[in-house]
């Protein structure tokens, strides 16, 4: 095996694999099970951050309590 | 499995790095860049952007549906109980499928492992 | 808003002082019971994301890491504020303290393998000439289809659509085939310096195998000797090696 230098491309995309791909996901996800075996998770992140940041910004708006 | 290590000792592994087998840098690179070609542009992480999880969710869902589909249009052709007629018309309605889909990820900028499911103990579908 | 980095067990208040995330925030920690999230506050963040931004946001996982090995957090995440992360956190409690326990004192090691190579390209490769791309031997790219098709779908009979279809299956089933072969042998190869090991999915067409493996701390050099031994072993797999990272590939229950 050779070490890479400097080759930023590279060192970049695996860099990305990680940080976006995967990673623990805890805003939301639906995990579709048959039998007791989880078959599918989907990551919902995006929607349930969009509903938290609206309930977020409803509270806010109250009065504490 | 091997036994967890103890907790104490814990030191930083340090900067992680690439290594790649003699003379496989470039072919990499490639298959890489191919992948990711517009990385950042592509990748939206607002959370405001509701229909991108939505869009992401049902094309993905119509994508395993629509392999499911053409293994089975394959599998039926093959086996020669369909006339020249209905393979033709099962093979042009998948095609036009296959195009409408290629506008609707290109309208969502997602590409194929967007849509990647795993499917844990099932494994592949074909 | 909260941006969310990584989760540890309590006690990283001093691990995570003076560190510094995405556009330079200062990160804390917020404790959630029996577990902690790192977090730096916002008012806004940018849409898309960049490598620095990225970069930052490993780096935070790394600056946990230095002190104890955290779950990582997919990039990302927000809160509105710490109510809304703390009671996301106490709903899965359970599940992250166990996921804390397995990967304590381990990192991740990802190995990719290219999975179309001919091995005449190899002698080609030695003879210096540049090995040939995909396209030219004809394998459609992901997501791009086959590209004697493109231009002339409209033109072509639904009985040729479906040939394509099948001969892309007959491809993809031989890609399969020989990243199960390729990924048994890495297996065998790395046991013994293994916690643990997931494939990351990947489309039928993909042209890698990746597989990530959760290796104890010590245990890395020999898992970098290991690999040498799948790597040299005929015919020669094409790989890439990074790490060490955190256990991004682990932050489910993966099979052990």
């Amino acid at each position: 095996m050779s070490e890479l230098e400097g080759d930023d491309e590279l060192v970049l995309s695996e860099l990305l694999n990680h940080v976006l791909d995967k990673g623990v996901v805890i805003t939301g996800d639906v995990t579709i099970s048959v039998a007791d075996i989880d078959l599918l998770r989907l990551g919902l992140s995006v929607i349930l951050s969009s509903v938290e940041t609206l309930e977020g910004r409803r509270r806010g708006a109250e009065p504490q309590a | 499995m091997v036994d967890r290590a103890p907790d104490d000792g814990h030191r930083d592994p340090g900067e992680p790095r690439v290594e790649v087998s003699r003379g496989s840098a470039a072919a990499f690179a490639e298959e890489l860049r191919a992948l990711a070609p517009t990385l950042p542009e592509r990748i939206n992480a607002d959370p405001d952007r509701v229909e991108n999880g939505l869009a992401r969710l049902v094309l993905t869902l119509i994508e395993l549906l629509r392999n499911v589909l053409e293994h089975q249009a394959v599998r039926r052709m093959d086996g020669g109980a369909l006339s020249d007629e209905e393979v033709e018309r099962l093979g042009l309605a998948l095609m036009r499928l296959d195009e409408r889909m290629r506008e609707l990820k290109a309208t969502f900028g997602l590409t194929d492992e967007d849509l990647t499911i795993d499917l844990g103990p099932l494994g592949r579908l074909g | 808003m909260l941006h969310l980095y990584c989760l540890t067990s309590p006690g990283g208040e001093r691990a995570a002082s003076g560190v510094r995330g995405l556009e330079g925030a200062p990160v804390r920690v917020v404790r959630a019971g029996a577990v902690e999230a790192w977090v730096s506050e916002h008012e806004t963040l940018p849409r898309e994301v960049t490598p620095d931004l990225a970069r930052a946001h490993d780096g935070v996982v790394r600056a946990a890491m230095a002190w104890e090995t955290p779950l990582p957090a997919r990039y990302g995440q927000t809160f509105a504020n710490e109510e809304s992360l703390t009671s996301a956190l106490a709903a899965r409690e359970g599940a992250i303290v166990e996921a804390l326990e397995r990967v304590r004192g381990a990192v991740e090691m990802t190995v990719r393998v290219l999975l179309d190579e001919d091995p005449a390209e190899e002698g080609a490769e030695e003879r210096g000439e540049r090995a040939a791309p995909l396209a030219a031997l004809g394998w459609a790219g992901a997501g791009e289809g086959e590209a004697a098709s493109g231009a002339g779908a409209r033109a072509r009979t639904g009985r040729d659509y479906l040939s394509s279809v099948r001969a892309r299956h007959e491809r993809e089933a031989a890609l399969h085939r020989r990243a199960e072969f390729l990924q048994a042998r890495l297996s065998r190869a790395v046991e013994g310096v293994t916690r643990g090991e997931s494939r990351t999915p990947a489309p039928p067409s993909s042209r890698f195998l990746t597989v990530s493996h959760l290796v104890a701390l010590g245990d890395v050099s020999e898992y970098r000797l290991a690999l040498r031994s799948f790597v040299e072993s005929e015919p020669r797999p094409r790989v890439l090696v990074s790490g060490p990272w955190a256990p991004y590939s682990f932050t489910e229950n993966q099979r052990g």
